[in-house]
C-alpha cells in the first residue's frame, strides 16, 4: 500500500508536486552555482577596479604635483640672475651650491660644449633673495635667504633625479642664463606597477635678466 | 492545458531567464573593469601630453635665448636681433645645447622627422644619439617673419611643434610665441 504523504486520498495516484520538488534542487544547484561564478567574476573586477583607481589617482597627483613645481620654479628662474654665482663673485661657479651648506657636489662641464651639468642650482630672484634648488630624500628642496631648505614637492611624488644643465651663465658672454631643468617623477606608491614608472620631464628657461655684469657699478642686472 | 505543465514550462523559463540576466550582469561589469583599464592607459596619454608641453615650451624659450643673444652681441653699433632667424617658413631642429642655426639641418615648408633622443645616463632629452635612445617626440620649430614691409622683419612668429604617436594615434602639441625687435637702433 502506497504511503499516504505520496498519494491523494481519492485515486491514489502519486503528486504532480513530486516531480516539482527534484527538479528545484537542480535549479538551486545550478543556481548557487552561478551565483558564485557570477560573485567570484564581479569581486574580482571590483578589487581589480579599486587598484586602478588607485593607482590612476596616484598618477594624476604626481602629474598636476610635477607640473605645479616646474611652473613655479620656470617663473623663478626666469626672473632670475647671477646663476651659480658665489655670494658677491663676478664669476660663476662650478661650485653652485647653496652658500650655507658647501658639502654639496660640484657641476660637471662638458668640454666639447662649455655647458655645465648641476646638481643643484643657485641663483637671485627678482626680489634680490638667493634662492637653491637641490635635492633631498626624494624631495626638491628650495631655501630661500638664509632659512632652511623646504621641500616644494609634496609627499605624492618621489623625485628620482633633478639635474639643471647651464648655458651663458658667464657675465660678459651676451648669452642670456639658458638653464634647462631635468626631473624624474614617480608617484610615492607601494604598488610597483606605478612606482617603477617614472615621468622624465625637460624644459628649458632664458633668463629675461640678459648678462647681468657685476663688474659694472651699479651692477646691470 | 492541465495547471502542472503550465507551472513547468513557467519555471524553464525562469532560469533562461536567470541566466539572461546574468550574463547582462557580467557584461555590464566587464565593461565597467575595461573602463578603468583605459582610464589608465588615458593617464598613460596625459604623461605624454605633459611631457610634450615641457619640450615644446623649451623650444620657444631656446629661441627666446638665441634671440636675445643676437641682440646683445650687435651692441651697440649693429642689430642682429634676427640673425639666428631671418629665413621665413623655416623648420629647425634645436635643443638645448643649440648656440647657432649655422649649419644645423633644416627644411623649408616642410617638418623635419627627426626625432629626440632620450639618453637615461644623462636624462636629457636631445639630438644627440650618442648613447641616447630616439623617443616617440618629434620637434619642430617653425619660424615665420611677419611684415618685411622695411626689409628687416620687425615681429617672428615662432611655433614650437611637438608631435608623437601614442597607441597608433598621432598627437601634437603647438606653442606659438611672437618676438620682436626690443632693442632697435636710434635712428
Amino acid at each position: 500500500m502506497p504511503s499516504l504523504s505520496k498519494t491523494t486520498f481519492m485515486t491514489g495516484t502519486p503528486y504532480p508536486r513530486n516531480m516539482k520538488k527534484g527538479f528545484t534542487l537542480v535549479e538551486l544547484l545550478i543556481t548557487v552555482g552561478l551565483f558564485v561564478i557570477v560573485i567570484t567574476i564581479a569581486v574580482g573586477g571590483f578589487t581589480n577596479a579599486i587598484r586602478t583607481e588607485r593607482q590612476v589617482s596616484s598618477l594624476i597627483a604626481a602629474q598636476s604635483n610635477v607640473s605645479l613645481v616646474l611652473e613655479q620654479m620656470s617663473r623663478e628662474i626666469r626672473t632670475g640672475y647671477l646663476f651659480c654665482h658665489d655670494a658677491g663673485g663676478a664669476t660663476p661657479s662650478s661650485r653652485c651650491n647653496d652658500v650655507n651648506n658647501s658639502s654639496l657636489p660640484t657641476c660637471s662641464v662638458a668640454a666639447s660644449t662649455g655647458v655645465w651639468t648641476c646638481p643643484t642650482l643657485d641663483f637671485y630672484d627678482a626680489q634680490v633673495n638667493h634662492v637653491n634648488y637641490s635635492w633631498a630624500g626624494g624631495q626638491l628642496m628650495e631655501s630661500v635667504g638664509t632659512n632652511p631648505a623646504l621641500s616644494l614637492t609634496g609627499d605624492t611624488i618621489t623625485v628620482k633625479y633633478l639635474k639643471f644643465t647651464l648655458f651663458g651663465q658667464t657675465e660678459g658672454d651676451n648669452w642670456p642664463p639658458r638653464i634647462t631643468i631635468s626631473i624624474g617623477v614617480t608617484p610615492s606608491s607601494t604598488d610597483p606597477a606605478v612606482a617603477n614608472d617614472v615621468i622624465n620631464l625637460q624644459t628649458t628657461v632664458s633668463s629675461r635678466i640678459i648678462d647681468c655684469n657685476t663688474a659694472t657699478n651699479p651692477p646691470q642686472c | 492545458m492541465p495547471i502542472y505543465i503550465l507551472i513547468h514550462s513557467r519555471r524553464g523559463q525562469t532560469l533562461v531567464e536567470a541566466l539572461v540576466a546574468l550574463s547582462i550582469l557580467t557584461m555590464g561589469l566587464a565593461g565597467i573593469v575595461v573602463l578603468l583599464n583605459q582610464s589608465l592607459q588615458l593617464n598613460r596619454t596625459t604623461t605624454n601630453d605633459t611631457q610634450a608641453t615641457y619640450l615644446a615650451s623649451e623650444g620657444i624659450e631656446i629661441v627666446k635665448n638665441m634671440i636675445d643673444h643676437d641682440v646683445y652681441k650687435g651692441l651697440p653699433v649693429n642689430d642682429d636681433w634676427d640673425a639666428s632667424f631671418s629665413q621665413s617658413g623655416y623648420y629647425w631642429n634645436i635643443d638645448y645645447e643649440t648656440t647657432s642655426t649655422t649649419g644645423l639641418p633644416v627644411r623649408a615648408n616642410q617638418m623635419q622627422a627627426t626625432p629626440l633622443y632620450y639618453n637615461s645616463t644623462t636624462n636629457m632629452f636631445g639630438y644627440s644619439a650618442v648613447g641616447a635612445a630616439p623617443t616617440n617626440f618629434v620637434r619642430n620649430i617653425k619660424i615665420t617673419n611677419i611684415d618685411n614691409s622695411n626689409l628687416v622683419p620687425v615681429e617672428i612668429d615662432v611655433q614650437s611643434i611637438v608631435t608623437w604617436t601614442n597607441g597608433g594615434n598621432s598627437n601634437a602639441i603647438t606653442l606659438e610665441d611672437h618676438f620682436y625687435d626690443w632693442h632697435p637702433l636710434s635712428p
